[in-house]
């Protein structure tokens, strides 16, 4: 940038009328006054010539005759009185004879050094002689030269003198002039100057500023006009900033929504060049909006198709071409100037001006990163077992489906293996949950390598897993089944120092085009792993849909499909066992365990409790049936009127039951919403159970102990560590496994189990109960022992009346209110 | 004024300095005159002398002369010319100082007493008492007259009054500018003056004749130059120049000097010998 130069003219008009108007005076005084003087020169040059025209005759009728008579004493008076005479003014005479030789001489001159003749006045100046030659002659006839100066002094000092005059009256004419134009130029431009201020208020932001000239002339007409046009301005500034400030805010509020929104936009002219890009766009991309300002939106942006890696056009250009928005494109991958790779989700819509003139285009970027590695997560972890990594049943479900459509429609040939590891159980029971998950992970390991890549292997549920083996026959199918049943043989796992070897029962089903459905190959596969169980595990059986040992099977599937039924339609019904104090003088309270029996409408009898367990156990419907029995069962005594409130009743929770997350919380709810006494409520847990799941129990059994409820450990001593789980366990009451009790009379050892039980229980202040109390005799002995409880046929029958009754009676158990035996066992 | 001289300084090269070029190597001789009639009159009359001396010559010449007859005695005597056209006896004044004779004009110097018209004098001898004017004591006219009035018993200082006027011009008017009552000038001046003055004035009487204008040349003049010039002037009345110049000046022409000329005007010198 050229600095500018100041300008030596002020932007002043006043200045300049003046500095004109003088400039115009002076040149044309100046003019004048080179005219005079060039007047005064001539006049001066005419008067010197008139003189020295005047004086030559004169000297020549003078000094001719006195020269020709070369009387020298008579041309010397002359040239005395010449030189003296001011009127004549010559500064020098000098007079030649006929020889050129100087005769005589007079002033202020040097002969040898005469001055040159001046050919013209205007040579006179120099030194203010007017140095003049003029022949002396008489007659015509030449006698002599004369040479002589006048002096143009006084002819100077009179120009001078007139110049100096003029000089003085051009100098006040112009003063004057000054004096007269700056009053007349303030004048004028009093209201200029006063225009000139207020537009500069104006300019300034001043707008209602009015200009208070008040004249009727131009100048007022001038300041009326702009009065009125700066009203307009006004009006329309402040128009125009409410519309700024309504913009502004609109623009903040874009540029802070734009700003805060995840998704990256980017704005292009109508080439496609970046004009705005937000920070996330920033991000997305890697450029800041500084460096792609300007830019061509295809140099910053590269998507490819997420699924063939190709490159894709943005269509940008298209979208501005056509007109036509695309509010949602296809998904696509875009790789940054860091090659970062970002699945998005892009929408492009063009950008139009009041005169629908597409003028640009918007591009959204929606960053569906997370989402998509979220999603493929969620549908990893929706299709796959969290804890092998394996494909999950529903996912296997879904494959094997369709996979079965293929086969109807393409005729291949697949095969199911369905796997279900041996003594996986004790492992669990004896090591716990994580040797368990341990030892699944491993296997599932150990299968991989087996396993074709096309090929499906899933962990079905529990120690259960599944295999399709697609495009296979039956034989290559057992090879592959030997193959896995063989690594899981030679398998030791090993768990804190403790070597454990299991095995695996395997069921083949060929998936053919007579397979109807999925249900079904599940169904022959699991039933053909039923087999091989049966037939003594760690052994490959292969599904027959003519073999009858798979029929019931079949009846444990339908079970569940009736338990659900009965969970949903109230098809179960709650029975009561009474538990009496052995001892007559036993101040212990009654118990009563409840027990759940379905039944079945159809043929209008209950359902053997023993097939409901195991198929509700099979198919994870415990905890269901446990949530029905404590509701009913806190229901029913709630409404029970006759309730003394020193009952305790014994309720059986399954082992599946205690593994949930929000049981716990559900069944104190429940207690609290009934309002009963917590210490009325004794919960029956089987030793296994308790084993098994022993931090879960003993958290459940902690927490519900808390709250007063009591809790009973179930079928104790038929466990290998019973007694050792006995401590870590705060129950209220244990109940000696009926197997012992059944054979107590007729089995020393029993009887020695029994007392060791009942010995210990009393030692930890455990109240001790026996079940399976089938006769007289047993109870005997129970009593010998000391036992405090006695449950079974030879006390009381459960009945579904008995409970309302039995309440009412009260009391310790006597004979006479023992029920008749029902040759049904209880459930738990 | 510088261009007026600058021309004619021009024109009086054409005239004078280029019939002359081939005289210009030669110093001029300087001729002096005896100024018996004004300046001008003596360069207007002569001036055909002049250039027929140079002709002569073959180098230039300068005309001069003095203010009064004394100064130009002097300056014969004194050597300042070459060539001297003077009074008679002035004349013979300078062949005693050692000047050569050239020539001598024919005519006769007299002089001529005038009055005014109207004056009582009838005679010569009416002058006693009178106030008689006469140029130059020393010019030949004055003395013939005074020699002639002494001769009517008329003596300066006694019974006539002498005024000596500068020139024989000026004594010639002052009759008529009541100065004097008679004037005693040359006859030739007379003739020459216009009429309507003449007319005024009326002649008196005349003195007696006496011999013309000598021309004489310097003691340095070598003789062949003398001779020469001699020879050229006895011929000048031969020539259309010559002869206007002789109807002009009065002079008639130039004739050798005899000894019997110079020998009657020794008396006339007495005055230059009293001195």
């Amino acid at each position: 940038m050229t600095r500018q130069q100041p300008n030596p003219f002020p932007h002043k008009l006043r200045v300049r009328l003046v500095a004109l108007s003088l400039g115009i005076e002076m040149l044309m005084l100046g003019l004048l006054l080179a005219n005079s003087l060039r007047l005064l020169n001539q006049a001066m040059e005419e008067v010197a010539t008139t003189q020295v025209e005047e004086v030559v005759p004169l000297l020549d009728a003078s000094l001719s005759s006195r020269l020709f008579e070369q009387d020298h004493a008579a041309i010397m008076e002359i040239i005395n009185r010449l030189l003296n005479s001011p009127e004549a003014g010559l500064a020098y005479i000098v007079v030649y004879d006929s020889l050129g030789d100087v005769y005589a001489k007079g002033g202020n001159v040097n002969v040898q050094q005469m001055p040159n003749v001046d050919m013209q006045f205007g040579d006179a100046l120099n030194d203010s002689i007017y140095d003049v030659a003029a022949e002396l002659k008489l007659e015509g006839v030449p006698v002599g030269k004369v040479r002589f100066g006048l002096s143009v002094r006084s002819f100077l000092r009179y120009r001078n003198s007139i110049l100096n005059q003029g000089l003085m009256i051009a100098s006040g004419e112009i003063l004057l002039s000054f004096l007269l134009l700056g009053l007349i130029g303030y004048f004028l431009t009093r209201h200029i100057y006063e225009l000139l201020t207020a537009t500069q208020r104006i300019t300034s932001g001043e707008y209602s500023h009015k200009i208070p000239v008040q004249s009727r002339d131009e100048i007022g007409r001038l300041a009326d006009n702009f009065n009125q046009m700066a009203q307009a301005v006004n009006d329309r500034v402040r128009a125009l900033r409410e519309s700024e400030h309504a913009l502004f805010t609109e623009k903040e509020k874009v540029e802070v929504t734009l700003s805060a929104i995840a998704d990256g936009v980017i704005t292009t002219d109508i080439s496609g060049r970046v004009e705005y890009i937000n920070p996330a766009a920033e991000n997305l991309v890697g450029f800041s909006l500084e460096e792609v300002k300007g830019e061509h939106i295809e140099s910053i942006i590269r998507m490819f198709d997420e699924n063939t890696f190709e490159p894709i056009n943005n269509m940008v250009l298209d979208v501005i071409s056509s007109g036509q928005p695309i509010l949602k494109g296809d998904s696509a991958v875009l790789i940054n100037r860091y090659h970062d790779e970002f699945s998005i989700e892009k929408s492009i819509a063009p950008i139009f001006d009041h005169n629908k003139n597409c003028i640009g285009s918007v591009m959204v970027l929606h960053d569906v990163t997370n989402t998509r590695q979220l999603t493929r997560q969620m549908i990893f972890q929706a299709t796959h077992d969290s804890l092998t990594e394996l494909v999950n049943r529903r996912e296997f479900e879904a494959r094997l489906s369709n996979y079965i459509d293929e086969v109807k429609q393409n005729g291949r040939r697949h095969v199911v293996l369905y796997l279900d590891l041996d003594q996986f159980k004790i492992v669990n029971d004896t090591s716990g949950h994580l040797a368990g998950d341990e030892l699944l992970r491993q296997v599932s390991l150990i299968m991989k390598p087996h396993i074709r890549g096309s090929d499906v292997l899933a962990r079905l549920g529990g120690d259960e897993f599944g295999v399709i083996l697609l495009d296979c026959d039956v034989d290559h199918a057992i090879r592959v089944g030997e193959i896995l049943r063989k690594s899981i043989e030679d398998f030791v796992f090993v768990w804190q120092k403790q070597n454990y070897r299991i095995g695996v029962s395997i069921g083949v089903v060929e998936v053919t085009e007579d397979n109807s459905d999925m249900n079904s190959v599940l169904s022959a596969a699991d039933m053909a792993c039923y087999a091989a169980k049966e037939n003594g595990r760690n052994q490959i059986h292969v599904y027959h849909f003519e073999d009858k040992s798979h029929e019931r099977k079949k009846d444990e599937m339908y079970m569940s499909s009736l338990i659900k039924q009965a969970l949903e339609k109230d098809g179960f019904v709650l029975h009561a066992q009474r538990i009496v104090p052995i001892a007559a003088d036993s101040d212990l309270p009654e118990m009563y365990e409840l027990l759940l029996r379905m039944v079945d409408k159809e043929n209008n009898e209950l359902i053997p409790p023993q097939v409901v367990i195991s198929s509700a156990e099979r198919y994870q419907l415990m905890p269901n049936i446990d949530r029905w029995v404590v509701a009913n069962a806190l229901n029913c005594i709630q409404t029970c009127q006759k309730i003394t409130g020193n009952e305790i009743f014994a309720i059986n929770l399954s082992g599946q039951s205690l593994g949930q997350r929000d049981f716990l919380s559900d069944i104190m709810d429940s207690i609290v919403s009934s309002k009963i006494n917590p210490a009325q409520l004794c919960f029956e847990i089987t030793e296994t159970h308790a084993i098994g799941n022993l931090t879960a129990v003993t958290r459940f059994i902690t927490r519900m102990k808390d709250m007063g409820c009591r809790f009973s450990l179930d079928d104790f001593g038929s466990g290998l560590s019973s007694f050792a789980y006995l401590q870590n366990l705060p129950v209220d009451y244990i109940k000696i496994d009926g197997g012992f009790v059944r054979r107590l009379v007729e089995n020393p050892i029993d009887r020695k189990l029994v007392e060791s039980i009942n010995n210990i229980g009393k030692v930890m202040g455990i109240t001790t109960i026996a079940e399976y109390v089938e006769n007289e005799e047993i109870l005997a002995i129970l009593h010998e022992i000391g036992v405090d409880y006695a449950q079974g046929f030879a006390v009381h029958r459960p009945s579904p009346d008995v409970f309302t009754e039995l309440v009412k009676s009260g009391g310790p158990l006597g004979a006479e209110n023992v029920p008749k035996p029902e040759n049904v066992p209880k459930l738990a | 004024m510088a261009d007026m001289s600058i021309f004619r300084m021009r024109w009086l090269l054409f005239i004078f300095i280029l019939p002359t070029t081939a005289l210009a190597n030669q110093p001029p001789y300087t001729f002096g005159i005896f100024p018996y009639v004004t300046t001008t009159q003596l360069i207007r009359f002569h001036k055909p002398l002049v250039e027929y001396f140079e002709a002569s010559l073959q180098r230039p010449v300068i005309l001069i002369t003095a203010p009064d007859f004394t100064t130009f005695v002097n300056r014969t005597r004194e050597g300042e010319y070459d060539f001297i056209m003077t009074a008679p006896h002035l004349g013979l004044l300078a062949e005693k100082q050692g000047y050569k004779r050239v020539v001598m004009s024919l005519h006769t110097v007299q002089g001529i007493y005038v009055v005014r018209k109207d004056s009582k004098i009838m005679s010569l001898d009416d002058l006693q008492g009178k106030v008689v004017t006469m140029a130059a004591r020393e010019a030949i006219i004055f003395q013939t007259a005074e020699h002639q009035m002494k001769q009517h018993g008329l003596i300066d200082g006694k019974n006539i009054t002498i005024d000596v006027a500068r020139t024989h011009n000026n004594a010639m008017f002052a009759p008529l500018r009541n100065e004097a009552d008679v004037a005693v000038t040359g006859i030739l001046l007379w003739r020459k003056l216009g009429q309507a003055n003449k007319d005024q004035m009326r002649e008196l009487a005349r003195t007696p004749p006496s011999p013309g204008f000598l021309v004489m040349a310097n003691p340095r003049i070598p003789d062949s130059v003398v001779d020469k010039l001699r020879y050229t002037l006895l011929d000048f009345k031969n020539t259309p120049q010559g002869e206007n110049y002789f109807r002009v000046t009065g002079l008639k022409g130039f004739k050798p000097i005899t000894d019997p000329t110079m020998e009657g005007l020794e008396p006339y010198i007495k005055i230059y010998n009293d001195k």
